[in-house]
């Protein structure tokens, strides 16, 4: 029972903050600045009515609700969410969930084997220099993954891209494909493009998952049922593989499901460097295109990714940690 | 005296290099970076570093932007750690109702994708110091809150703080007299750290065209050389010294945020 009430409370946060970010989307227009109407479709639009045909504004107004009172509309705003409406876009006209979920894939292209290989890297570097901390490769190795995180990403894209694209001519420039191909040439057109912005984004992934797992491992390292295992003079590799892993591995494990929340956000500077058409890229240009329709939706899709994977974690968690059965997770 | 490491000693030198190139920028840079002239001009006695596509002494501009990136991060950091260690503390020790409905809050804000959060928020705001500042702090004092209250929790059972209860302490001077100092480690080194997350969300914010309207910022300047085509035409002079003082600079705070002095004991007592 215990289990289940740990459960339901996590599910009853993860609702909470859902609704906390289609709150701020909804009070963002309208506590800005400006007749409201105008954020809903589109500066040039709006000035554009506005000088053919003033009335236009108050149908418009009436049509979306904007004359009734705060909560009545706050209330219609969440029914229109609930049923997947985030309007249309101001740059585009398209409908925004159709242009989220077609730049998402590409973006799940990038994301995806990112998080599998810098998985299996990470987790691999992390166990051998957790074990054999203060040895000489994981001087190096942990040291070049920390100066790794002092560089932004985007920095870092930059600099892979002119030495690697502009110079040596290893990898295309950037973008998806070039265009004009098709089938099974599309495709390895596309390979080819990946390439750079995946190593970029593999290094930043492998470097902090490495962190993670050479932390918990000098920590395991410590324990007494460790010691106790390696005193009844069993090898190293066996207590490592048997003893050690098992218990370094649940809660990499759970870090791993969290980062698949973060699969729409992470990529983002890189994938703006690298103009690969993703969601990065797209909240880049509806930045600057002022697209507050766009923006929303994608801010909330990020948000829905991150709280569902939270909660997986969670759920991932009471299943293999039995403390959590016996109520005793308060104590973790 | 502590005795610190190399890495700290290097850190704060790498930060001095910053702070006073912050402070005396007026006095240092060799142009106005605000005036125009020939653009593209390569690096030469005259511009150190060029120019860029308006024609503004890179050099310069670079100095000035240093101005606006440090006092982003510096008072970001300042702001996330005072709200952060106040709710930590607050919620660690009075504990019960209180802190369940800190935690869920702080829960709440953690979940929350932090960057997307930013960058919505900044692209409705106009785009002033402040305004940045508010975004940047709004998600940034979860973890804070979470290391201040864990230690505090740990500090309330420890023996000189049950006799101050006892004794009749008020629970202000319990916690400024005697908690607060023994948290001054984990929240000087959070608060470093903090300044360093701030610099690089304002640099991502700048690179994204979201930075401070007519300030210049290293951010900022990628951001141009990005968008005018500075990196297909290779001028190095352009986009190295921006991605180079961000690189450095975040560098300096983390190497003396995660320095460890010697370690005092744990929690003793005043």
């Amino acid at each position: 029972m215990k289990r289940i009430a740990y459960l339901a409370e996590k599910l009853f946060s993860a609702l909470l903050v859902v609704f906390c970010i289609v709150t701020v989307n909804f009070f963002l227009v309208r506590f800005m600045p400006g007749d409201v109407v105008m954020h809903i479709v589109g500066e040039d639009e709006y000035l554009n009515i506005m000088s053919t045909n003033p009335e236009k504004i108050e149908e418009i107004r009436a049509a979306y609700g904007l004359d009734a009172d705060f909560f009545t509309q706050f209330v219609r705003y969440l029914k229109k969410t609930a049923a997947l409406d985030f309007g249309s876009s101001f740059r585009t006209k398209a409908p925004v969930l159709d242009t989220i979920l077609f730049r998402g894939k590409w973006t799940l292209y990038l994301a995806l084997p990112t998080i599998v290989i810098s998985g299996l890297i990470g987790g691999f570097t992390g166990l051998l220099c957790g074990w054999g901390e203060e040895k000489w490769y994981d001087r190096l190795v942990t040291r070049v993954f920390l100066l790794v995180n002092t560089i932004p990403s985007n920095c870092l894209a930059i600099l892979f891209l002119i030495a690697f694209a502009f110079r040596l001519k290893w990898f295309p420039i950037g973008g998806i494909t070039s265009g004009g191909l098709s089938g099974w040439a599309r495709t390895a057109d596309i390979f080819r493009h990946i390439q750079l912005p995946l190593i970029v984004l593999i290094l930043y992934r492998t470097a902090s998952n490495h962190m993670l797992m050479r932390s918990t491992v000098t920590q395991l390292h410590g324990e007494q049922y460790i010691d106790t295992a390696l005193s009844k003079g069993l090898t190293e590799r066996l207590v490592r593989s048997r003893h050690l892993l098992k218990n370094a591995l649940s809660p990499y494990i759970t870090s791993l499901c969290m980062q698949m929340g973060g699969v729409f956000a992470g990529s983002m500077m890189v994938e703006v460097v690298f103009s690969w058409k993703g969601m990065g890229s797209l909240i880049y240009e509806s930045v600057n295109a002022k697209d507050f329709p766009m923006l929303q939706g994608c801010f909330l899709l990020i948000g829905v990714c991150v709280v569902a994977f939270n909660l997986l974690s969670d759920v991932l968690y009471a299943v293999i940690d039995p403390r959590v059965k016996d109520g005793e997770h308060e104590k973790v | 005296m502590k005795k610190f490491s190399f890495s700290f000693y290097l850190g704060l030198a790498i930060l001095l290099f910053f702070l006073v190139m912050a402070l005396f920028a007026p006095r240092l840079s060799p142009c106005d970076p605000y005036d125009f002239g020939r653009p593209y001009l390569k690096p030469s006695p005259e511009h150190l570093l060029g120019t860029n596509d308006v024609g503004q002494d890179i050099l310069s501009e670079i100095i000035y932007g240093s101005r606006v990136s440090l006092s982003i991060g510096l008072v970001s950091a300042l702001v996330v750690t005072v709200i952060g260690a106040s709710v930590g503390m607050i919620s660690g020790y009075y504990g019960g109702r209180c802190d369940s409905i800190l935690m869920k809050i702080t829960s709440i804000a953690m979940a929350i994708p932090s960057l997307p959060m930013t960058i919505v928020l900044v692209a409705y705001l106009d785009a002033s110091i402040w305004n940045l500042i508010i975004a940047i702090c709004i998600t940034a004092w979860t973890s804070t809150a979470r290391i201040v209250r864990s230690r505090v929790i740990s500090l309330k059972e420890q023996p000189f703080i049950k006799i101050e209860k006892t004794l009749g302490g008020k629970t202000g001077y319990i916690l400024f007299r005697h908690i607060l100092p023994n948290l001054s480690d984990i929240v000087f080194t959070r608060g470093i750290l903090s300044v360093s997350s701030a610099m690089l969300t304002e640099a991502s914010l700048s690179f994204l065209g979201l930075g401070v309207l007519g300030q210049k910022s290293w951010g900022g300047t990628l951001h141009y050389a990005y968008i005018r085509n500075g990196l297909l035409n290779n001028y190095y002079w352009w986009y190295l010294p921006p991605i180079l003082c961000i690189s450095l600079s975040v560098l300096g705070f983390m190497l003396v945020g995660s320095a460890k002095p010697a370690r005092k004991g744990e929690s003793k007592g005043c």
